[in-house]
């Protein structure tokens, strides 16, 4: 079994290989785009590296040096976490090669585990580039026995099995639950939300359970609060903090043993269903009676958003990935307005205006709202069908203008009500509530073009599961970090600006920047002779 | 109809997959294009219906080259792939609406359509269910009635005949004969040797990029079979 693991587990690694990839592509052209793009994930890989070097020595600083293991564990495992259960039902369950492997004489759990530790392998690579730096700046402030090295190494690598297999069994219960239905993918979204809602509201209790930290306490009972919280959300961290801090190796044989039993446990109930949770995804329900009735007419451009909107609500990895930041949206405006901005800001230890305040929502709500954007990967998405656009007669305008128009007929809804709930609840006066939505509209529409340029430049139309696009992508990659990037940085313009000159005068103008730099990326892609790069 | 001149392709890397070749679909044509596995055809194919840019020479389709009016020659062409490769969250409906909707064709006329070749191809009850369930066959039918809707002056097919039942295959030739004789252009590729000969009435052998025989099938053929003939030419060729 273990000689067939690995074989299936290789091919696998091989055939979604960076490495692979590049050792065997003929056009130097896509070549190099690949080497850059590689350099590209070195670089994001550095500073996420550098980011937690930098979190973990400023706890070392602040004298909380002992938070540091329980911190470090956290992090990792509820990124796992919300990470796999995306991922789950493309990569565990209905996979496209899910009839050639269970037809080839592969135990079923050979076939799982094969899966479950292919996304093991991806998930430990984040591990480790949080757990090494965070590692790093834990072992200057408290100089460990090489015990401890031992220790957390060891943990780094069983670390992303518990979140998985919890993920993954929630997964597979959501699929179970749902794939019945002739409204699958419905309910699988359904669920997938409440149990991200359940995550966000869980981390929400545990932080409004424990007593507010005072900056006037002690620091070692403030490390002490926090550990408690850090325990609260991930009792493993716990048994890590007993092994890190006392240099024990009892607390990380019981970690250790607690991951890999509750792992066998999941493979063997996986095992049981597996089958059937496959057949229920795999099959359709069909009706066969269709009759030919009264059809309707619609413009080609209508036509091009309507085949985007089934492409966007056909699959539960599409919609919870792409759908995350516009529910996100809604729910930040949500609490907002029903905890009440003060009580939030109390939290801060600034004061701020509240005119600099409303400079800033726009920018607040555009990062979630935008973060996701359906135009960074709904180009590549096109795949093994891009024959079909490519053999009709439409123009690369008209192919662009669809996947456009539908992003911003998806998004605009969320942007309009999370900004006059937020208006609302703030009592903006009229004439600046009227600048923030202008200022949502403009970052949205920047948003939508800059994502498709960005799809337009990583195209990976070679995707043999739609997660290589979704999640995995650099278009994807890019779109995120930029929009991030791009509003925080105009929320720290306003923020500065906000003193000197009024916001009816600061968001007009970003608008109109915003508006001129999408014109200017659209005339660019007008420009453009090849647009597939296929 | 089609005219390929002097149409050569070679890929990134050096391959030269066509080597010049010369080709004329007159208006009712049945041009049948065969040749081994990697011979240049599904490259010539998709480089006629656009999917594909080439290297050197041109490819006119009703006047209009494909190079600089590719929008005018894709209006007028509908192009069956090998592999049926189509939408599989849309349903049967959906799709065929979605290709009406792009051709701009009157919701009188795709029902009209849809009804006489979905009735044809016996799918007109699965039309309604998503295209992932269907089997290969069936979405070959989709695929082949989604090309017929718009009345195409020239149906392109890459060995459309691959998952055909034996019905849906006869009715599929007599459609073709149909288009013709209103008509039509068809320029397709097989290895249904069989098939060509009963089919086409001008056939057009391509070797390692390059056509070793061509012209009016009876002449061609000369009281030989087709195969007789394609095995003859290949070798020569060597």
């Amino acid at each position: 079994m273990q000689t067939r693991l690995f074989t299936l587990l290789r091919t696998q690694f091989q055939n979604t290989s960076w490495f692979q990839r590049v050792r065997y592509e003929k056009d130097p052209k896509k070549k190099n785009r690949m080497i850059a793009i590689g350099l590209l994930m070195v670089f994001v890989f550095i500073l996420l590296a550098g980011y937690c070097f930098a979190v973990s020595y400023g706890l070392g600083r602040l004298g909380l040096t002992q938070v540091i293991p329980g911190y470090t564990l956290t992090i990792t495992s509820i990124v796992t976490l919300i990470f796999t259960i995306l991922k789950t039902n493309s990569y565990l369950f209905a996979f496209p090669d899910y009839d050639l492997l269970m037809s080839l004489p592969f135990p079923v759990k050979t076939v799982i585990s094969a899966k479950f530790l292919y996304m093991y392998g991806a998930n430990l690579l984040f591990t480790f580039m949080v757990f090494l730096p965070m590692g790093a700046g834990y072992a200057i402030f408290a100089r460990p026995s090489a015990v401890v090295y031992v220790i957390w190494i060891g943990t780094a690598l069983v670390a992303p099995l518990l979140p998985m297999t919890i993920a993954s069994a929630l997964g597979a219960a959501i699929v179970l639950v749902g794939g019945h239905s002739r409204h699958k993918t419905g309910i699988q979204v359904l669920l997938t939300m409440l149990f991200l809602l359940g995550i966000f509201g869980a981390s929400l209790f545990f932080q409004t359970q424990s007593t507010k930290p005072d900056f006037n306490m002690q620091l070692t009972q403030l490390g002490e609060q926090l550990s408690q919280q850090i325990h609260n959300v991930v009792p493993l961290a716990f048994w890590f903090d007993r092994a890190v801090t006392q240099s024990r190796f009892l607390p990380f044989a019981i970690l250790c043993a607690i991951s890999l039993i509750w792992y066998a446990v999941f493979l063997c109930l996986v095992a049981k269903y597996y089958r059937s949770i496959n057949t229920a995804l795999t099959t359709y329900h069909t009706k066969g009676s269709y009759h030919i009735g009264k059809m309707k007419q619609h413009s080609v451009l209508w036509a091009l958003v309507k085949k985007e909107g089934r492409r966007f609500t056909s699959s539960v990895t599409y919609i919870t990935n792409m759908g995350i930041g516009l529910f996100l949206t809604i729910l930040f405006a949500l609490v907002i307005a029903i905890v009440g901005i003060d009580k939030l800001l109390g939290a801060i230890p600034m004061s701020l205006p509240r005119q600099t305040l409303l400079c800033l929502l726009p920018f607040a709500l555009a990062m979630p709202l935008n973060m996701c954007c359906t135009t960074c990967v709904s180009l590549s998405l096109e795949g093994k069908q891009l024959w079909i656009v490519e053999s009709l007669p439409i123009s690369k305008k008209t192919l662009l203008y669809g996947k456009m128009l539908f992003q911003l007929l998806l998004a605009t809804p969320f942007c309009l009500i999370s900004t006059l709930v937020l208006l609302i609840s703030l009592k903006a006066p009229l004439l600046l509530s009227l600048c923030c939505l202008l200022t949502g509209c403009c970052c949205l529409c920047f948003s939508t073009v800059w994502g498709m340029w960005v799809n337009l430049l990583f195209p990976n139309f070679t995707w043999t599961n739609e997660v290589e696009v979704i999640k995995q992508s650099m278009s994807a990659g890019i779109g995120i970090f930029s929009n991030l990037l791009l509003y925080f940085v105009l929320a720290a313009l306003c923020f500065f600006l906000g003193s000197k000159l009024p916001a009816v005068v600061i968001l007009p103008t970003i608008s109109l920047l915003l508006l001129l730099a999408a014109g200017a990326l659209l005339k660019k892609i007008h420009q453009e002779d090849k647009i597939y790069g296929a | 109809m089609l005219e390929i001149k002097d149409f050569t392709k070679i890929y990134k890397g050096g391959k030269c997959a066509v080597d010049h070749i010369n080709l004329t679909v007159e208006k009712g044509d049945i041009y049948g294009f065969i040749g081994h596995n990697g011979a240049g055809k599904s490259t010539t194919i998709r480089s006629i219906v656009g999917v594909l840019d080439f290297t050197q020479g041109d490819i006119l389709i009703d006047g209009q080259s494909v190079k600089t009016n590719p929008l005018a020659c894709k209006q007028v062409t509908a192009y069956i792939p090998d592999n049926p490769d189509i939408y599989e969250h849309l349903t049967g409906i959906q799709y065929l609406n979605f290709i009406a909707d792009i051709f701009e064709i009157s919701t009188a006329l795709r029902e009209e359509r849809i009804q006489k070749y979905a009735d044809l191809f016996g799918i007109t009850e699965n039309l309604g269910d998503l295209i992932s369930s269907y089997s290969h066959g069936m979405k070959q039918k989709l695929v082949i009635i989604s090309a017929l809707i718009h009345s195409p002056k020239l149906l392109v097919m890459d060995e459309p005949f691959v998952g055909l039942d034996p019905k849906a295959a006869l009715d599929l030739k007599n459609t073709m004969r149909e288009i013709c004789k209103e008509g039509g252009s068809i320029f397709f590729s097989t290895h249904v040797l069989e098939v060509a000969q009963t089919l086409c009435n001008k056939i057009a052998i391509i070797k390692k990029g390059r056509i070793v025989a061509s012209g009016n099938t009876q002449e061609l053929l000369q009281n030989q079979s087709l195969e007789e003939v394609f095995m003859e030419v290949v070798e020569d060729a060597d």
